[in-house]
């Protein structure tokens, strides 16, 4: 059975400083950390592009792991802001990482949903070819995107890539999954002529409403209930939505992971960041996780650690 | 026809404020100590509590549960 076996994290050392922008905004440090949840923004430095970032998650893993590059079948990368319209970030990530010539390499197009699409994509892709290990990396950096006068966003998103091992000796077997998709027609979330706009009311009102519905029907796919869950990974839009989701759920703080405050909203790798904790947390034998957001899209999927 | 009430009562579920005994409908959500992102919440429970829906040029525009028990009676 494929599953997740290891995780690397990439944030980039630069920060920029909420607590700065106080006095710009009109807001204060209870609201940044309260309610925002971020006092401070990952932010890669301005030569820095995707596959930079991208590239720093997976030799990390490659070193941790002790992986040959050679044993890489396939490598995904989950990203909307890539160095260029063309190639793709995963055949730059590619070549400069020496992988395989017989390795596939292809970009998918996702924001914060995406850890969570590309796990079933790479398993469904390795199980379908008849290959035994891929790399999913996620790698958004929105600080190219980000309009510094603009509230909505400024505060919110931080820069960083993550790599996960899909392998054959997995911690974490992931499934079912759910998908779901609600075409944006009104401008929700986009990005313009390189400048990425949001419009914060319907976005909550979105994941509000769609993300918990989508969390029972999981429970329900999988035959669980939500006291089977040992803990929760929402994606962290803001300390504001998780908490959301996690009432409107009806679910005990404990088992809601939480945790932006010193690196912003890291779309589709903010969630591997925090499931990088529970892969040596044996006290985690079932989680859920779900991401959500630009499309609208939203999955969500089971993950159980193997031998429990 | 709502009443403020109704209104208030949705608000007060919402557990935003500590002292609801001080709220005032016609101060700013702000000067109720509701601030932006619970703005959010309090439109999203009318919303779904009335089954109606604010676009957001008319909700930018809304400032007070005041002008929010307006906007829902508007609607009828």
């Amino acid at each position: 059975m494929l599953g997740i076996e290891a995780i690397a994290v990439h944030i980039p050392p630069g920060r920029a400083s909420n607590l700065d922008l106080r006095d710009t905004f009109d807001v204060d440090e209870a609201f940044l950390v309260d309610k925002i949840g971020v006092l401070e923004r990952a932010v890669k430095a301005p030569e820095e592009d995707t596959s930079d970032l991208a590239l720093a998650a997976l030799e990390k893993l490659i070193e941790q792991q002790g992986l040959a590059r050679d044993a890489i079948e396939v490598l995904v990368v989950v990203t909307q802001n890539p160095d260029s319209n063309l190639p793709h970030v995963s055949a730059l990530v590619h070549g400069r990482a020496g992988l395989s010539p017989t390795c596939a390499a292809f970009d998918l197009s996702l924001g914060c949903s995406g850890y969570v699409y590309g796990l079933s994509v790479l398993q469904s892709f390795l199980a379908g070819n008849g290959l035994s290990r891929g790399v999913l990396i996620t790698c958004d950096p929105y600080s190219k995107v980000i309009d510094p006068n603009d509230k909505n966003t400024v505060l919110l998103f931080g820069d960083a890539a993550t790599a996960t091992l899909i392998g054959p000796n997995p911690i974490f077997l992931c499934g079912p999954f759910t998908f779901g998709t609600q075409g944006d027609l009104t401008g929700a979330l986009t990005c313009r002529k390189g400048i990425l706009h949001m419009n914060g009311r319907e976005v909550f009102n979105f994941a509000a409403t769609v993300v918990p519905k989508d969390i029972v029907r999981l429970l329900e796919l999988a035959c669980l209930s939500k006291s089977d869950v040992d803990c929760f990974i929402f994606h962290q839009g803001s300390r504001y939505i998780v908490e959301t989701l996690a009432k409107r759920l009806g679910l005990n703080k404990d088992g809601v992971r939480m945790d932006i405050m010193y690196t912003g909203n890291t779309v589709s790798s903010s969630i591997p960041i925090l499931l990088k904790r529970e892969l040596d947390n044996p006290s985690v034998r079932t989680l859920v996780m779900s991401g959500f957001g630009v499309g609208l899209s939203w999955s969500s999927c089971v993950c159980k650690r193997i031998g429990v | 026809m709502t009443e403020m009430k109704a209104l208030t009562e949705i608000i007060a579920g919402l557990d935003l404020i500590s002292d609801m005994a001080a709220f005032d409908p016609e101060k700013t959500f702000r000067d109720n100590d509701i601030d932006s992102l619970d703005v959010m919440s309090v439109f999203l429970a009318v919303e779904e509590h009335f089954g109606i829906k604010f676009p957001e040029e008319e909700a930018l525009q809304i400032n007070t549960p005041s002008q929010l028990l307006n906007a829902i009676n508007e609607r009828g």
